[in-house]
C-alpha cells in the first residue's frame, strides 16, 4: 500500500543542482547584499559584525536586522567555499559530528534525505562510524564537552579525510562569539547559513568532489 | 514575584501533590524553585537556601548545566521530587549500582542513532532494559549566563537559537515575559507559527517513528511532508524554522493568510491519507504498542508535562491558561494509555486541532499594528507550549537590560520520564520509546 502511495506522489525530487533551484526550494531570505545608505548604520545593529568592506557570509546569521540599513535579503543560499577537496568522486560517506548545535542544522541534515533532495541519488551516504567516513560534517559550536569526542571522531577516520564546518555556528561561532570548528580542527569547507538551507548544504556537498 | 521561605515550607510544597515541581534556577547565592498548579495555571516562585551553605558549591562536585549549583539543593526534595536533580544538572543522581553480571553500556554522545550529542548509562541484562540514566550537557552553550547583560533585542536571537526547532516557543515565552501588551495581529501572526511549528515538529516524530521501524516508504513520506510544512514556513515566515519573527513588543512582518489558508488545507488532506495508511499498518502499531509505558502516578511523581503526560491522561498544556485561545479551536489532546502509540495518537489529534486553531485565527487576523514599543522592568516570566511540552523563562531586567535569567525546557523534565518510561522494555524498543517523546539535547543542554 505503501508503494502505491509512494507511486502516486509522482517525482517531487528537484532537478538541481542541473538547473537553477526554484522559488519554492530556497527560503526567502538568503544572503544579504548591500543596496543603499550607509553601511555604518548597519554595522552598528549586526550582531555578528558581518558587516565590513565585504559581507562576511561566514559570519552572518541572517537575522534581517540591516535590511532596515539598506541592506536587502536576497533569495541566493548558494555561499560555500572549499580549500581542499577530496581526490575522487563517487560514493562519499559522511559522519556527522554535532558539536553543540540548536537542532535546526540537525534537521536540515535530516531533510536532506527526504524524497525532495534524496541525497543518496547524488552519492553521498551518513555513516554510523567515522571508520567509514570520508567528510566529517561539522554543526554547532562546540562547546567544552564536545572537543574531545570530536577529536576522537577525526582521529578515527582513515586518510584521506576533509572537514566541512557548516551553518555560521560552526564556521565562525556565530551568535555565539568568535570561535568556530576551525579553532580546534582544520577545517577544509565552509557552508554558510543558519541553519544551512538543504539547497545550500547540497551545493557545499558537491563542491566537495567535483568542479562546478 | 519570587517569595523567600524556609525550607521546611519547601518540603511542604514538595509533598503537596498539588503542584508540580516546574523548576529550579539558581540565583546568587539561593534557589529559586518554581511550582505550577497545572489545574488553574497559577504559578508560584519560592526561594530558599543561605549563604551559610555555600563551602560545599563547587561546580565540579555535579554536571552542574549553569555551573553554578552545587549539591542537590535538598536531598529530601529530590527524593520526594526526582526531576529535581535534571533540573538542577546533577544527572549522575540516576545512576543505579551496578551488579558483576549487569551489562553496562555508555550510549553517545556521538552516535548516529540520535542525530544529536546526548548520552545515556544503560544497564541491561540481556535484552532486557534495568536503568537507564540520560548524561546530558554535552551541548550546553550556557546561554542563561550569555544573555545576562544584554538587552531584550540581542538577548532574543540567542534565545530563539536555544533549540532552533523550538524558536516560535521560545521566543514567544521570552516576549511574553518582556511585553505588557502586543498587538492584536502580532499576537494572532505569532499563535499561526507557533502551531506551524507544532505541526512539523509533530510529523518529524511520526517520520522517526517510522524510521525506528523500518518502514522507509512511510518514513519518507512524512518526510517529504515536514518539508512541505517548512516550505510553507518560508514562503510566509521568510525562515524555514521561523527565526527572527518575534521581535520583543511584535512580529516583524505582516503575512499574506488567503494563500496560507489554501496551502495548510493541502497538508492537512495529505497528513490524513497518510495516517490511514499508518495506523492500518498492523506491523508498526504493534512496535508501539505496550511501549515506554508511564502511568498517572508515574507523571504526578516525575512531574513529568506536555505529550507524555497528555498521552498518559493528565492534560498538563500551559495554552489552556491564555485567555487567547478561548473561544477557539483548541482543545487539549488526552489519550489514556500512556505508551508510545498514545504519544503518537495525541500527536496526530494536536496536528489536526493546530490545523483548526491556524484557520480560525487566519480567517479572523485582526487589523491592527504590528508592533509596539517595549519598557521592561522587574522580576518577569513567560511560558509558551513548545511541540514536546511548556517552556518556563524567568528574568529579572532593569531598563531593557537583562540582569538575570533562567530558562526551564520541556525536554529538562521530560528525559527522565523517558528514562523511567523505558526501564523494563527491552533494548530494541529503545529507539522506540526516545522518538515517541520527541525532546531534544540542544533544548534540554540549552
Ligand atoms: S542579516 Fe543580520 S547577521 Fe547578517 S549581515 Fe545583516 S545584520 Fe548582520
Ligand atoms: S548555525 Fe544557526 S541553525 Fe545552525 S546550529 Fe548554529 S544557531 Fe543553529
Amino acid at each position: 500500500m505503501w508503494v502505491i502511495k509512494g507511486l502516486r506522489k509522482g517525482i517531487i525530487t528537484t532537478k538541481y543542482p542541473d538547473e537553477k533551484p526554484t522559488k519554492d526550494e530556497v527560503p526567502e531570505i538568503g544572503v544579504p547584499v548591500h543596496r543603499h545608505g550607509d553601511i555604518k548604520a548597519a554595522r552598528g545593529v549586526c550582531p555578528t559584525d558581518a558587516i565590513s568592506e565585504a559581507l562576511d557570509f561566514y559570519k552572518c546569521i541572517f537575522c534581517q536586522r540591516c535590511e532596515d540599513y539598506g541592506f536587502e535579503m536576497t533569495g541566493n543560499v548558494e555561499i560555500a567555499e572549499v580549500n581542499r577537496k577530496l581526490p575522487f568522486s563517487g560514493s562519499v560517506h559522511i559522519f556527522l559530528v554535532d558539536a553543540g548545535s540548536c537542532n535546526a542544522c540537525n534537521r536540515e541534515l535530516d531533510m536532506l534525505t527526504n524524497p525532495y533532495y534524496d541525497l543518496h541519488r547524488l552519492g553521498f551516504f551518513f555513516t554510523p562510524t567515522p571508520r567509514h567516513a570520508d567528510i566529517m560534517f561539522v554543526i554547532g559550536k562546540v562547546t567544552d564537552r564536545m572537543v574531545e569526542p570530536m577529536l576522537k571522531a577525526y582521529e578515527a577516520m582513515p586518510e584521506p579525510k576533509i572537514v566541512v564546518a557548516a551553518g555560521s555556528c560552526a564556521t565562525s561561532g556565530g551568535i555565539f562569539g568568535n570561535e568556530g570548528v576551525d579553532r580546534y580542527i582544520n577545517v577544509d569547507a565552509k557552508i554558510s547559513g543558519c541553519p544551512p538551507s538543504p539547497i545550500g548544504l547540497l551545493y557545499g556537498l558537491l563542491k566537495t568532489y567535483r568542479r562546478r | 514575584m519570587i517569595i523567600e521561605i524556609t525550607e521546611s515550607e519547601l518540603l511542604s510544597y514538595a509533598k503537596n501533590k498539588k503542584y508540580s515541581l516546574t523548576a529550579c534556577f539558581p540565583k546568587k547565592d539561593k534557589e529559586v524553585y518554581v511550582w505550577t498548579d497545572y489545574t488553574s495555571g497559577s504559578i508560584e516562585f519560592v526561594m530558599t537556601g543561605s549563604p551559610d551553605i555555600d563551602i560545599n558549591r563547587t561546580p565540579s562536585q555535579t554536571l552542574g548545566l549553569s555551573g553554578q549549583f552545587a549539591l542537590p539543593p535538598e536531598a529530601n526534595i529530590g527524593e520526594i521530587r526526582p526531576v529535581l536533580h535534571a533540573l538542577s544538572g546533577n544527572y549522575n543522581a540516576y545512576c543505579k549500582e551496578c551488579p558483576d553480571d549487569v551489562f553496562k553500556l555508555h550510549y553517545g554522545p556521538v552516535s548516529s542513532g540520535l542525530w544529536e550529542s546526548g548520552a545515556f548509562h544503560i544497564l541491561s541484562y540481556g535484552e532486557r532494559i534495568l536503568n537507564v540514566a540520560p548524561d546530558l550537557g554535552y551541548k550546553h552553550r550556557a546561554i542563561e549566563k550569555k544573555i545576562c547583560g544584554m538587552n531584550v533585542k540581542d538577548a532574543l536571537l540567542l534565545i530563539e537559537r536555544l533549540c532552533g526547532t523550538f524558536s516560535v516557543a521560545y521566543s514567544n515565552a521570552f516576549c511574553s515575559a518582556v511585553e505588557e501588551n502586543i498587538p492584536e495581529r502580532a499576537e494572532a501572526i505569532r499563535i499561526i507559527a507557533l502551531e506551524l511549528e507544532r505541526i512539523y515538529n509533530h510529523i518529524h516524530a511520526i517520520q522517526r517513528l517510522a524510521t525506528a521501524a523500518s518502514q522507509s516508504v512511510a518514513a519518507s513520506q512524512f518526510s517529504a511532508l515536514e518539508e512541505d510544512v517548512l516550505r510553507l514556513n518560508a514562503k510566509f515566515f521568510r525562515h524555514r524554522y521561523l527565526f527572527g519573527l518575534n521581535i520583543p513588543g511584535g512580529v516583524r512582518k505582516d503575512i499574506n493568510t488567503k494563500v496560507l489558508l489554501g496551502r495548510i488545507i493541502d497538508i492537512k488532506r495529505e497528513f490524513d491519507k497518510l495516517v490511514e495508511l499508518l495506523i492500518t499498518s498492523t506491523i508498526f502499531i504493534d512496535r508501539l504498542h505496550n511501549t515506554a509505558i508511564l502511568n498517572v502516578e508515574d507523571i504526578i511523581r516525575l512531574d513529568t508535562i506536555g505529550i507524555p503526560a497528555r498521552a498518559s491522561g493528565v492534560g498538563k498544556d500551559v495554552r489552556s491558561f491564555n485567555s487567547i485561545y478561548t473561544d477557539t479551536p483548541f482543545r487539549v489532546a488526552v489519550e489514556e494509555y500512556g505508551d508510545a502509540l498514545s504519544r503518537m495518537m495525541v500527536r496526530i489529534t494536536e496536528i489536526r486541532n493546530s490545523v483548526e486553531i491556524i484557520k480560525f485565527f487566519a480567517e479572523n487576523l485582526p487589523q491592527t499594528e504590528l508592533k509596539t514599543d517595549v519598557d521592561a522592568s522587574g522580576f518577569l516570566y513567560g511560558r509558551s507550549e513548545a511541540p514536546p511540552g511548556d517552556i518556563l523563562t524567568a528574568l529579572e531586567v532593569e531598563n531593557g537590560i537583562i540582569k538575570w535569567a533562567g530558562i526551564r525546557p520541556p525536554s529538562t523534565i521530560n528525559y527522565p520520564a523517558f528514562a523511567v518510561a523505558i526501564e523494563g522494555n527491552i533494548f530494541t524498543d529503545f529507539s522506540f520509546g526516545i522518538e515517541s517523546f520527541g525532546l531534544s539535547f540542544a533544548d534540554s543542554d540549552r
